[in-house]
């Protein structure tokens, strides 16, 4: 991250004191669709960030944009609270959980208020930022997402892995410890693949057969 | 056919029609504005018709005793009754695979494949014969590079390979969470039996490709899919044939699968996929700096037109007849295919060669062939069709041309017809040999409908939910059954589009089904949808009625969109085959 210090936001600043817009990707990041605007973001743990640079490049990604106000009407949090469980051990080295808000009300301190009433483990972090960078970041992944005036809070999770530049999707109120599965998925490979012959991956030997796949178990 | 009364007189319970949203969700927050990178960022110009068509090798079988570990039974549904005859080993890859000569293109383009090429080698399979001789079990072994090592960086190196319409048992079938990742292979077990032992649910042209839960798309535009062909006593491979009954259809150098991908590449001649592609240079600018970057769901658009992963490729034919067998690869473009030459006979007679002699649907061989001027093809739909090329002359020269227009974003056809439409490649015409191929009157009768096996009714709606694709308001979730079908009985399943825009090509596994009625009405006996069929495309606020069946295996399978970015995008479903009894 760049800088340690608090953000200095004037209670019930639409606004956020920062160096200007969303900046051009950096040049690691350029051609064609894998553009992330850098924008700055605020945490509810008061920290300030670079998007692409502190939160993006080579971590495994969970992103969602949610509002405090939409938590009424579908409880993404609730939902990715649940996911966050089953990263444990994970979370906050290798995987991190962004939870962005679309809501310019939801300021750093309510969001960490807001974060308060769930069990939030390392790693996970609550997000505010211009609202135009918002709509850049929103744009940027699915732009359909803006637009709800805090009414209603995306189902759509993006997860990937932003050194590889492989990105995949699932709805937040999936399954939770399938979601996990999913985001390991995308995790870069610790090594080489081991030399020797191929391992069976499947179909394993039939039998009484409740499970979602026919892998070896 | 069935008419509309025949359907309404099933009459049976509605209660699967519950739980279905009352308000279409489809005018609500489509994303606008959205800018495909083939509009920003154009692929770099390539002469059309200089590069040769890739004419993909057959599979070559290798010994039972190439198999290490042998296969085991006792991981096949009904392994033993059904032994294969051949036996293979697939690798999959990653490699350079040139997509045109000229530069960038020529220094290769960095793909995945099998054994070095895409598509994939053609497999030759014969239906069982009466001395249960036929069937396949293809062994393949995934040698992609582990995450993070991948020179295809948006595609996912664990794969799972589906044998698209094969009648096969869930283990076998390639369904998305039956994946493997590098130093990994999977055994398929394919019995080749015609569904219900009825020789006319027999097919014929068949293709795999990924079906990788979340990155079905990505993996196949990578360049993971291929031919299967399957052939028995009448489809029988010899256009000489003596035999009674012996269709004698173009065969052997004839007889050409083509697949169509369109493909997006960026100046460096590297596949582009629309979501998150990092460049190959790290010092390069952005084309378009703070232009719409998004993220797509709706569908991945390439402006550059292969056929067999070949830019705009020419095909030396005979003045004569050849079967073609025309894939739609995806991943969302939708083709209206037509013929035009350029003879040196003139227009008039030059038109009597521009058409197509259709002999399949989805890969059904029909009732009869149906000529037709031009064919539609949704993703994963496919044709079998001949060309007459006697009708032009030695030198002549005659395009394939695509005159539907695509919405920019991909999500489906925009309903116009381009008037010079796109060239997807060039015949030239050459003196034949002779021709001793034959267009048959008579090919393979329909199935008939018995409403009597009908158990149940079932509603599916598709429609969209801010960014995800949904049906009946559900993402895809493979541990949930969304439906239990009673092994050896008949469905009648609605499709209905709630979206007024875009269209979803549905594809159902494992059994053919057929059209009852679209939007209340049957299909016309020559229309080439009145087939046994397993895509639909379902246009803006289409509802079509489906008889469908399921026999022969029990297991997990799926029905999704086959415009794979809504499929990894979560439309899909999973239905599970069950005892008699045991279903929902
Ligand atoms: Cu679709």
């Amino acid at each position: 991250m760049i800088e340690q210090d608090k953000p200095r936001l004037p209670e019930g600043s639409r606004r956020i004191d920062t160096n200007g817009k969303a900046e051009l990707p950096p040049p690691a990041q350029a051609r064609g669709g894998n553009a992330f605007p850098n924008i700055p973001l605020f945490a509810h743990t008061g920290e300030r960030f670079r998007l692409y640079e502190d939160l993006i490049k080579d971590r495994i990604v969970v992103l969602h944009f949610f509002t405090i106000r939409g938590q009424k009407a579908f409880p993404s949090v609730r939902h990715m609270e649940n996911i966050a469980k089953h990263l444990k051990g994970r979370l906050g080295s290798e995987v991190f959980i962004y939870s962005v808000s679309q809501d310019i009300r939801d300021t750093p301190a309510r969001l960490k208020h807001f974060a308060a009433r769930y069990e939030v483990p390392k790693g996970w972090y609550f997000l505010t930022a211009l609202p135009e960078d918002v709509e850049a970041l929103s744009d940027r992944l699915q732009r359909s997402a803006c637009n709800h005036r805090g009414s209603h809070s995306p189902r759509m999770v993006h997860y990937g892995n932003g050194g590889v530049g492989m990105w995949g999707a699932f709805g937040v109120d999936s399954d939770p410890a399938f979601a996990a599965e999913r985001v390991s998925w995308v995790a870069t490979a610790e090594g080489p693949v081991p030399a020797g012959a191929p391992r069976r991956a499947g179909p394993r030997r039939l039998g009484n057969d409740f499970a979602h796949h026919n892998r070896e178990t | 056919m069935a008419t509309r009364r025949d359907v309404l007189k099933v009459g049976l319970a509605s209660a699967a029609y519950s739980g279905v949203p009352k308000t279409a969700q489809s005018n609500l927050l489509f994303p606008d504005g959205f800018l495909p990178s083939w509009i920003y960022d154009p692929s770099p110009p390539a002469t059309p018709f200089v590069a040769p068509l890739f004419e993909m090798p057959v599979a070559q079988p290798v010994p039972l005793s190439a198999l290490n570990p042998a296969p085991d039974p006792l991981r096949h549904q009904r392994y033993d009754e059904f032994p294969p005859e051949k036996y293979y080993i697939q690798r999959i890859q990653e490699f350079l695979w040139q997509y045109h000569p000229e530069p960038p293109y020529n220094q290769g383009t960095w793909s995945w494949g099998f054994d070095g090429i895409t598509p994939g080698a053609t497999f030759h399979v014969n239906y069982r014969n009466e001395q249960n001789v036929g069937g396949a079990f293809v062994r393949r072994i995934n040698e992609l590079p582990p995450v993070g090592s991948q020179r295809a960086r948006f595609a996912l190196p664990s794969v799972t390979l589906h044998l698209h319409n094969g009648h096969q048992a869930s283990e076998s079938d390639g369904i998305p969470m039956d994946y493997f990742g590098p130093g990994e292979f999977w055994d398929h077990h394919y019995p080749t039996f015609p569904a219900g032992f009825d020789d006319r649910e027999k097919l014929t042209t068949l293709w795999y490709h990924d079906h990788r839960l979340d990155f079905t798309a990505p993996n196949v535009y990578a360049g993971l899919s291929g031919f299967t062909l399957h052939f028995d006593e009448k489809d029988s491979n010899d256009e000489t044939d003596t035999r009674a009954g012996a269709f004698r259809l173009p065969s052997g150098k004839y007889d050409v699968p083509l697949m169509l991908h369109d493909v997006k590449f960026d100046q460096n001649g590297q596949v582009v996929w629309d979501f998150f592609t990092p460049t190959a240079d790290p010092t390069d600018p952005p084309p378009v700096p703070n232009s719409d970057y998004s993220y797509t769901v709706n569908g991945m658009l390439g402006d550059r037109f292969t056929v067999n992963r070949t830019i705009q490729p020419y095909f030396r034919v005979e003045a004569r007849k050849y079967r073609f067998r025309i894939v739609n690869g995806g991943p969302s473009r939708f083709y209206d295919l037509s013929l035009r030459a350029d003879s040196r006979l003139g227009r008039r007679r030059a038109r009597r060669g521009e058409r197509f002699y259709v002999l399949s649907t989805d890969g059904n061989l029909l009732p009869h062939p149906l000529i037709k001027r031009h064919i539609t093809l949704g993703v994963a739909q496919r044709h079998d069709v001949i060309i007459d090329f006697s009708h032009f002359r030695p030198g002549d020269h005659v395009y394939l041309v695509n005159r539907l227009e695509m919405r920019e974003d991909g999500a489906g056809p925009t309903g116009r017809y381009l008037d010079e439409g796109d060239l997807i490649m060039r015949f030239d015409v050459i003196p034949s040999e002779g021709d001793p191929s034959r267009i048959p009157d008579h090919m393979r009768d329909l199935p008939p409908i018995n409403f009597d096996e009908v158990r149940k009714e079932r509603l599916f709606v598709f429609d969209y939910d801010n960014g995800l694709w949904t049906i009946n308001g559900k993402l895809m979730d493979p541990n949930r059954v969304d439906a239990a079908i009673e092994q050896g009985t008949a469905e009648i399943w609605t499709w209905r589009n709630a979206g007024n825009a875009w269209s979803h090509p549905i594809h159902s596994h494992f059994e053919e089904f057929q059209i009852l009625e679209r939007n209340g009405k049957p299909v016309p006996p020559y229309d080439v949808q009145h087939s046994r069929k397993d895509v639909l495309a379902l246009g803006p606020n289409d509802e079509v009625k489906l008889f469908m069946r399921w026999r022969d295996f029990l297991g997990k399978h799926v029905m999704h969109c086959h415009n794979v970015v809504h499929e990894d995008h979560a439309m899909m479903i999973r239905w599970d085959i069950v005892p008699p009894g045991q279903g929902d």
